[in-house]
């Protein structure tokens, strides 16, 4: 079998896994800011994809501006930690006394506020977003490797790696004991609302990355978060919310998945795996995540 | 997962009936005196408000069935968008085929409690966030079979719908009393068993389910029994709004739905019959204010939501018992003063 390229059947199929890859690499970023959120606040964040478009937004701009695209995109992710940081002091804490579905509820609003300001102050024309590192590609064994897929597959290794590290320093076991035992951590004297402001800022800070990376090359508009987020939180789900190496492969599987089913299925149904992936995934490991009541409660 | 087991419920106060439960000679006689002005009321409107108001009774019924489960029973199951989608599609599509209207809504409404029990099954074992995330999956995979089987349904093309008629009276006129027979037959529903034993059932299960297992509830039953009303009057308020729009398309019934519906919920007060109409209403006067403006429309939902989460956590539904409060303890400070 040989396509109009003359590609055999095993090289178009890699071709698939490397966009699949790269497809992950901005599902398992999302992803991993979840698990971060998650760990330190104990909401899912339904904002997430959202919550990385001021800082993409603002990196375009600057591009436009005749900024060099690197220190725009780093400026734009320092401001996405900002913005996280700060939506969690105005509109996350005041609720936490609440409870979880008034904070759930709130991320949900925030999607819709978050991307309907970024409209009103950018306006709502498409941008185009030139990647620093071009369009070309590696031509290798005739095999072809655009350079935008190797970058974001790269960041997305290297993100996690770090942050794998990250959780063994002080601020990442403060957060990992926050997640465990809130009340025991408070006591021994970890300031969780200092710690909820960091792990907000730092998931929006990898949102704003994985925004810019889903659209280098192509264009950013309003719409550009919508389809990631489901497909991050089904990678979030895979990893139980709480395992960032969990949520990184979750996110990578069904990236490939994705694409698998794109070439052998059909283009339609590539949206609907990582819905039936969760469907099948909650069914089967059901026992594990039921609520279990324990003794002193009752 | 952390050691606490999250209490995701939302905080609902125990309606007044659960310790009152006789309805009182007035109340009966509100409610008398609000339907015979509804049923007189398309004498006073023309056709474009009786269109508004239809829609508004739509919105409202598609809120209480989310209410059911949300506010009776406190799962966050999202799926209800998808129950309505389907109960619009279907109920057209099997209208095109040949069965009568009626029949096809009752063909779908059972089938949807059928989709509610296989979307439930698993659902209700699961708790808070993963029940959050399974059931919105489970909604947006009802519509992208919608979108998928495009031969049956058109796709993204959209889907033309089968216009009833009313025997020769205004179609906007017999649609508003259609929606009107509907949320009457829910309030009868609600009066006989959400009321009754069911209704408190559904509530101990969400209030205190720790205990229930001890009294001989079993709380997935329940839940179950919930979702399962909830999907059968979403996919119902479904059909008749595909009826009332006209002309379907699966992009009206995306996430986007789902986020207009919970602002129903939450800015019209979880648990409360009136916090339904209320947010029914706040998001049609919204949408038709701000027709011309997308963008405006978005960030009013999104801001009232987040606003109303924070600020008036029982919605719309609880500002006059606030307001009474607020007024009594005024009024008694100024007795305090004076004295």
């Amino acid at each position: 079998m040989r396509d109009r390229r003359g590609n055999s059947r095993g090289k178009r199929v890699f071709q698939q896994i490397l966009s699949g890859l790269e497809a992950g690499s901005w599902y398992a970023l999302l992803a991993i800011a979840i698990v971060i959120v998650m760990k330190a606040t104990d909401v899912p964040n339904f904002a997430q994809a959202q919550i990385g478009m001021p800082g993409a937004f603002i990196a375009v701009n600057l591009i436009g501006q005749g900024w060099p695209s690197l220190l725009a995109m780093l400026v734009g992710i320092a401001c996405g930690f900002v913005v996280g940081a700060v939506i969690e002091r105005i509109a996350i804490r005041p609720l936490s006394a609440l409870g979880h579905f008034p904070m759930l509820v709130m991320t949900i609003g925030l999607t819709y506020a978050l991307v309907s300001i970024v409209t009103i102050v950018f306006g709502s024309e498409p941008r185009l977003f030139p990647a620093p590192w071009g369009t070309g590609a590696f031509e290798f064994w005739g095999l072809y490797l655009p350079y935008a897929q190797l970058v974001t597959i790269g960041v997305g290794v290297v993100l996690a790696f770090v942050l794998a590290l990250f959780f063994r320093t002080t601020w990442g076991v403060r957060m990992r004991a926050i997640s465990e035992n809130p009340g025991v951590s408070r006591l021994l004297g970890i300031n969780s609302g200092r710690v909820s402001n960091l792990a907000w800022g730092l998931g929006a800070a990898i949102s704003t990355l994985a925004m810019m990376l889903h659209t280098q090359g192509t264009v950013l508009a309003d719409s550009s978060a919508d389809p990631l987020i489901l497909k991050a939180f089904v990678a979030a789900v895979l990893g139980s919310f709480t395992s960032l190496t969990g949520a990184f492969i979750g996110g990578l599987s069904i990236g490939v998945l994705e694409n698998l089913t794109g070439m052998y299925i059909g283009t339609g149904w590539k949206e609907a795996v990582a819905l039936v992936i969760v469907v099948v995934y909650l069914f089967v490991r059901m026992p594990y995540l039921v609520k279990k009541i324990k003794p002193r409660e009752v | 997962m952390s050691t606490t087991t999250p209490n995701t419920a939302p905080n609902v106060a125990i309606p007044d009936w659960v310790s009152h439960p006789k309805r009182s000679k007035q109340s009966q006689l509100i409610r008398s005196l609000l339907l015979l002005g509804m049923l007189i009321l398309p004498w006073f409107l023309g056709g474009y408000y009786i269109y508004i108001v239809s829609l508004v009774l739509v919105y409202t019924l598609s809120t209480l069935g989310m209410n059911v489960m949300v506010g009776w029973t406190g799962q966050i199951g999202l799926a209800v968008f998808g129950f309505f989608g389907l109960g619009a599609y279907a109920t057209s599509i099997l209208n095109d085929k040949g069965l009568p209207w009626v029949v096809a809504l009752v063909v779908v409404g059972l089938f949807a409690t059928f989709i509610g029990f296989v979307d439930g099954f698993p659902a209700v074992r699961l708790f808070g966030f993963f029940l959050a995330i399974a059931s919105l999956a489970f909604g947006d995979l009802i519509m992208r079979f919608i979108i998928e089987t495009d031969e049956i349904t058109g796709g993204g093309g959209g889907y033309p719908v089968k216009l009833l008629r009313f025997w020769g009276a205004n179609r906007e006129i017999g649609l508003y009393y259609l929606c009107l027979l509907a949320i009457v037959l829910f309030m009868v529903l609600y009066g006989r068993v959400l009321e009754r034993r069911l209704g408190r059932t559904l509530l101990a299960v969400n209030h205190i389910e720790i205990a229930t297992p001890s009294m001989g509830i079993s709380p997935p039953k329940y839940k179950l029994i919930a979702f399962m009303t909830s999907g059968s009057i979403a996919a119902i308020a479904g059909a008749i709004f595909a009826q009332l729009l006209t002309y379907l398309n699966p992009d009206m019934f995306r996430t986007s739905l789902l986020i207009t519906m919970l602002v129903m919920l939450i800015v019209g007060g979880v648990g409360s019959l009136w916090g339904s109409f209320a947010g029914a209403l706040f998001v049609v006067l919204v949408q038709e204010w701000l027709q011309a403006f997308a963008v405006y429309q978005r960030i009013v939902f999104g801001i009232s939501l987040m606003l109303c989460i924070g600020l008036l956590p029982g919605g719309l539904a609880s500002l006059s018992e606030r307001l009474k409060t607020a007024f009594a303890k005024r009024s008694g400070r100024a007795e305090g003063a004076s004295a």
